[in-house]
């Protein structure tokens, strides 16, 4: 329904009949008032069209939304108490300074620290969701 | 039959407002009943409707091309909403297009005969918002009743007989 209004927000702006838009993109007049009906699912391939014939922009990119998870391996020291989730916390924030991630990272919404200790002694530290800009 | 306008602040907002209209001692509006009688076997098309009535409020308005003449001679305000692309039922929902801004929802339900007359139903919804329509638009007339780009002001009650004239 956004799209449909963008496009004709444009059309109105630039003074351009449905009946031209149509001609220009080789679409019926009817097509043109599905699209402009606000239930119409355009395809990529349709709006890069529609922005090429009217200059806008209707592609958003979007934040692409990943799941970063980083193993934590052989960092059981002794002394620590790695049941405390403000010392796993620590250890999670260490390792995104070292990443070399945090530049394109822009949001970390929740931390969800789990921790497993395995017969080979390693931890494993699940830095929760972060929302990551894409391209960087 | 009497009718008042009430306007539905819950799927409002600031780029198009919603009124229905309450009948007669009814504690629902038109469109409040719309949604009970059909919330239960027509969920994807009610989910449907109330989302893309919220995109019109919020952030587009209630353009014209968004709701479709009806058949007939449509020489009044009366539309119904343009059937949603992908669901399954054509669940339709008359309404009352004034702007943009400032739409009447009416009630509707499932469209299963060739034209809107033939369903006794969507027929009698068409013919009450017909009514309610002429009301409107003599009372605006007579100066006791305005219609703002997203408000009605003025006597939102009605008291003649919805069908004296017919």
């Amino acid at each position: 329904m956004k799209l449909a209004a963008k496009i004709d927000d444009a059309l109105e702006a630039q003074g351009i009949s449905k009946k031209e838009f149509a001609d220009k993109l080789g679409k019926s007049p009817s097509e043109i008032s599905k699209w402009l009906g606000g239930t119409h699912n355009f395809t990529t391939s349709t709006l890069i069209d529609i922005e090429a014939a009217l200059g806008i922009q209707l592609i958003d990119l979007e934040p692409l939304r990943v799941n970063i998870k980083i193993p934590l391996m052989g960092y059981l020291l002794e002394g620590i108490d790695y049941s405390r989730l403000d010392t796993l916390i620590q250890i999670g924030q260490n390792l995104r300074a070292i990443s070399g991630y945090e530049k394109n990272v822009y949001s970390y919404p929740k931390w969800e620290v789990h921790t497993k200790a395995n017969s080979q002694q390693s931890l494993s530290i699940n830095l929760g969701e972060a929302i990551m800009s894409y391209p960087s | 039959m009497k009718f008042r306008l009430s306007k539905l602040e819950d799927i409002s907002g600031s780029e198009a407002s919603f009124y229905s209209p309450i009948i007669g001692n009814s504690e629902s509006t038109l469109f409040e009943e719309f949604l009970d009688a059909y919330e239960d076997d027509y969920q994807e098309e009610i989910d449907d409707i109330v989302g893309r009535l919220l995109g019109m409020s919020k952030e587009t308005g209630a353009r014209k091309q968004f709701f479709e003449e009806r058949e007939g001679k449509p020489t009044d305000g009366i539309h119904k909403l343009r059937k949603g692309e992908g669901v399954s039922h054509d669940l339709r929902l008359y309404v009352i297009h004034f702007s943009r801004g400032l739409v009447i929802l009416g009630g509707g339900g499932p469209k299963s005969v060739r034209t809107y007359q033939e369903d006794p139903n969507l027929y009698e919804m068409v013919k009450r918002l017909q009514a309610m329509d002429k009301q409107i638009m003599e009372r605006k007339k007579d100066g006791d009743l305005s219609i703002g780009y997203l408000e009605f002001e003025g006597d939102l009650e009605f008291n003649d007989d919805l069908f004296e004239d017919e």
